[in-house]
């Protein structure tokens, strides 16, 4: 795995606390959305029925969230929610595997070799890296195991977690709180405080709008292949922000502001 | 000495400490059924795990061309159930064995297993134990067969044991004598107390069924009619009792029979569906078709719905886990510390179902066939998931529709006839391919016929394991033997299924060793065997040339190389 660097000058550190660096897994560290992976896991459900409604629900919880993008304000965890609603009655042991399949045969394959050299370079910097995403822990796990195989690893993984009913069956359900395409401020903060990560000198990297949140609350936000609305913030505020089409050079300091921009409109 | 229900004190039992080694230190025991599934694990544990044990007698059939000693042989130079004492020893097997095996030529349908009485005699002086594994697993056997090794190979074993220095019989039995029951199953016999709760006579129920087969065979004078008509009168006989087949019901025959004796030890180990190895001789290994195996190559099939009830326990055990347990009960046994049975079960500690087993199955094979290069395989069968049903297998019109529809279309090309069904024309031009061609469609068809009559057969055989009864096996006794052991025993013998991860043992252990060793036999291949490592000689047999002084009282006996070597009778020795 090729090592890059960080687009950020080494971050001040508090004594009592240490920098973390957080990634987004849909968007970031791949492209595709966490209701793309709801869409996989029903595609293989068991019964050919619940494939067909599976993959139904979770078609119509991304057109949502497309519509939501344009401005429905469904950006909340109610679509995502939705997402996984579709993955009711699913084993723990379907959910699982089919997780590995997914995260080993899509994420890993696809992943952006920009945020892999991210997460290397934010390791190497000593930050402790997590990996935020609004898929099931059985996907998120399984993409961060995958990854450590041979790759840059994460320290820790914030993900959705499935309600499981006794037979260890989906209800359908996602247990609260729920990670939604926006961050909530609150439990971040608080996640923060538990492991002792100082916000502002950790890093952030966001893909979308719904990232804004999460980018707000750190020191050092970037964004990865920003989408319009992140793009035109992100200049606005003088955030760095990395494309795949340029290569990517180490930053230095005096490139913190952008690798392959021109100066923010 | 104990003769309870379970065990005397089991609280008192379980604070005192047990070294396995220590027990098993010089001890000699006869194991019945090495050449079998379990005994070659068992005898490859206790010679891997408890090497000072005294003297390991391994009881097997001569054939035409091969000595017992020699078939025994073979197996230690190229059975993969023994690999792992190749792996460890090398070129120093031979050595190794011969100084703690040897074998005794015999047959259990036979008194005392057909072995010379003054080979008996000197064998007697000097075993601790015999061990009494041999059995035949078939779920419908033919009586006669399944009363000669079942019943009355479990009754030589006790009369051989009663015979010994040591008046111990452990007596591998199975967990299913338990009959056509759900719910909770303690480890319990009650001699003359069938599993329906019907009083019986255990000798006159012997009795009776010897007689219900000679009747039987003298009744049909055709061998297969006769054969099928044992089977359908003894399994009526069964199921009166409450015993769901021939095999459960000769196997508790057998402990009620050995159970009333009162002039040994005995202690019955009772081992659920006996699967693929955890570990031992290494991880996945499986012999022969056993209970699973035929379950597992379904869900890889076509067929999509499985007759099974989901949340039925499967309760499947690592044929290593059995080794586990019946070293446990046999070093019990001998410092006369046992339990009356040890049932060696899943399902109270660590329940799988087979609604989880068709899932994991299907998994397996999604993962198999999405990398399969046949298109059939990629395309379709990966996405044919099996389902659990819910419902009783003759209550499946499915399959016997399949059947009567492959049988259909089977007999249209069988009775293709070009000169009949062809114009002049077209039989002059293409007639000989087509009839080919017919006749090669017919085959095909027939065949598959021939497989989902196989598949209806076997579903209805399973039937009493797979919807109708969930058993919970209680494991008591063997979980208490565990907690006696050091830690540094009880990584080697300790009971260790609470701590199984299903879906790893399944996905990775127990289906690819399926694949490897067991399904392949289904398709009427061959397993083949490891590369010979040859043991530089013949490991010891006793025969009556060799045993023709009596033994001394209290004497403890080994056959000595030298001894072998020049023919002259067995060395005895404190």
């Amino acid at each position: 795995m090729q090592i890059g660097g960080s687009p950020f000058d080494a971050a001040p550190r508090a004594p009592s606390t240490r920098p973390a660096a957080f990634f987004r897994l849909e968007g970031v560290m791949h492209p595709a959305g966490a209701w793309e992976a709801a869409a996989y896991v029903a595609a293989n459900a068991a019964s050919m029925r619940r494939r067909l409604l599976g993959m139904g629900g979770a078609v119509v919880s991304g057109a949502l969230r497309g519509v939501s993008l344009a401005g429905a304000g469904l950006v909340g965890a109610r679509s995502t929610r939705l997402a996984y609603s579709v993955l009711a009655g699913f084993s723990r042991d379907r959910l699982e595997v089919l997780g590995e399949d997914y995260a080993r045969d899509v994420l890993v394959r696809g992943a952006r070799p920009s945020a892999l050299r991210l997460v290397e370079g934010a390791r190497r910097d000593g930050f402790t890296t997590v990996l935020i995403a609004e898929a099931s822990a059985e996907v998120a796990d399984a993409f961060a195991r995958a990854l450590a195989k041979d790759g840059p690893s994460f320290d820790l993984v914030l993900a959705n977690h499935l309600e499981l009913d006794d037979r260890g069956r989906a209800t359908g359900a996602l247990v609260d709180p729920v990670i939604a395409p926006e961050v909530d401020p609150r439990r971040l903060r608080a996640i923060a405080a538990e492991h002792g990560f100082d916000l502002e000198a950790s890093r952030a990297y966001g893909h979308a709008h719904a990232d804004l949140v999460l980018l707000g609350l750190v020191g050092h936000p970037c964004a990865i292949e920003p989408d319009r609305e992140l793009a035109r913030v992100a200049r606005d505020l003088d955030w760095p922000i990395v494309r795949a089409e340029a290569p990517f050079d180490p930053p230095t300091p005096s490139t913190r502001r952008t690798h392959d921009e021109g100066a923010p409109a | 000495m104990t003769h309870g229900d379970a065990f005397a004190g089991p609280s008192a039992r379980a604070r005192s400490p047990l070294s396995v080694r220590e027990t098993l230190r010089g001890r000699h025991i006869l194991v019945t059924g090495f050449t079998g599934f379990l005994g070659k694990v068992l005898v490859a544990m206790l010679l891997e795990r408890a090497p000072d044990i005294g003297r390991i007698t391994l009881l097997a059939r001569g054939k035409k061309k091969e000595s017992a000693a020699t078939r025994v042989r073979q197996l230690f130079e190229r059975s993969p159930g023994l690999r792992n004492l190749r792996e460890l020893h090398g070129e120093r097997l031979s050595s190794f064995l011969a100084e703690r095996v040897d074998v005794v030529a015999g047959d259990v349908r036979d008194p005392n297993f057909g072995i010379d009485p003054r080979v008996v005699e000197h064998l007697a002086s000097s075993v601790d134990c015999v061990v009494h594994v041999a059995g035949l697993t078939d779920f419908e056997p033919d009586p006669i067969e399944g009363v000669a090794v079942n019943v009355r190979g479990a009754m030589h074993a006790a009369d051989l044991a009663a015979r010994t220095r040591g008046r111990r019989l452990l007596h591998v039995s199975t967990s299913f004598v338990a009959g056509a029951v759900s719910g909770p199953v303690p480890e319990r016999l009650e001699p003359g107390l069938s599993a329906n709760g019907t009083r019986f006579s255990p000798r006159d129920e012997l009795a009776s069924m010897e007689s219900l087969v000679l009747a039987t065979s003298r009744r049909f004078p055709d061998p297969v009619e006769a054969k099928r008509a044992r089977i359908e009168r003894g399994t009526l006989r069964a199921l009166a009792l409450g015993w769901p087949n021939l095999y459960t019901y000769s196997k508790a025959l057998a402990e009620h029979l050995v159970a009333s004796r009162g002039d040994i030890e005995v202690t019955f180990v009772r081992p659920s569906i006996v699967e693929s190895a955890r570990e031992l001789p290494f991880s996945g290994w499986n012999e022969g078709v056993n209970t699973s195996g035929p379950l597992v190559w379904l869900v890889g099939t076509v067929h999509r719905r499985m007759p099974f009830a989901e949340d039925h326990c499967f309760d499947v055990v690592p044929v290593d886990s059995v080794a586990r347990g019946t070293v446990l009960a046999l070093a019990e046994l001998l410092r006369g510390e046992h339990a009356r049975i040890y049932q060696l079960a899943s399902g109270d500690t660590n329940p799988f179902t087979f609604g989880r087993a068709v899932d994991l199955t299907s998994l397996v094979r999604r993962r198999e066939y999405g990398r399969s290069s046949d298109p059939f395989e990629r395309v379709v069968l990966k996405n044919l998931d099996s389902v659990v049903h819910d419902r009783a297998a003759d209550e499946d019109p499915w399959l016997p529709f399949a059947r009567k529809l492959t049988r259909t279309v089977r007999d249209a090309f069988s009775s293709f006839r070009a000169e009949h069904h062809l114009p002049e024309l077209v039989r002059e031009r293409w007639g000989d391919e087509l009839t080919k061609l017919a006749a090669r469609q017919a085959k095909s068809w027939g065949r598959a016929s021939r497989t989902i009559g196989q598949v209806i057969e076997m579903l209805r055989v399973y039937q009493p394991f797979v919807f109708d009864n969930d058993l919970r096996l209680e494991t008591k006794a063997v979980r208490e033997a565990t907690l006696r052991l050091g830690a540094e025993e009880r990584a080697l013998f300790g009971w260790d299924l609470a701590s199984l991860d299903w879906r790893d043992y399944w996905m990775n252990v127990h289906v690819p060793g399926l694949d490897r060793w067991s399904l392949p036999l289904l398709r009427g291949e061959r397993i083949p065997d490891d590369p010979p490592l040859a043991l530089e000689r013949e490991l010891d047999e006793w025969t009556p040339s060799l045993v023709r002084d009596p033994p001394r009282e209290g004497a403890t006996l080994s056959l000595s190389t030298q001894a072998l070597g020049s023919e002259s009778a067995p060395t005895e020795a404190e």
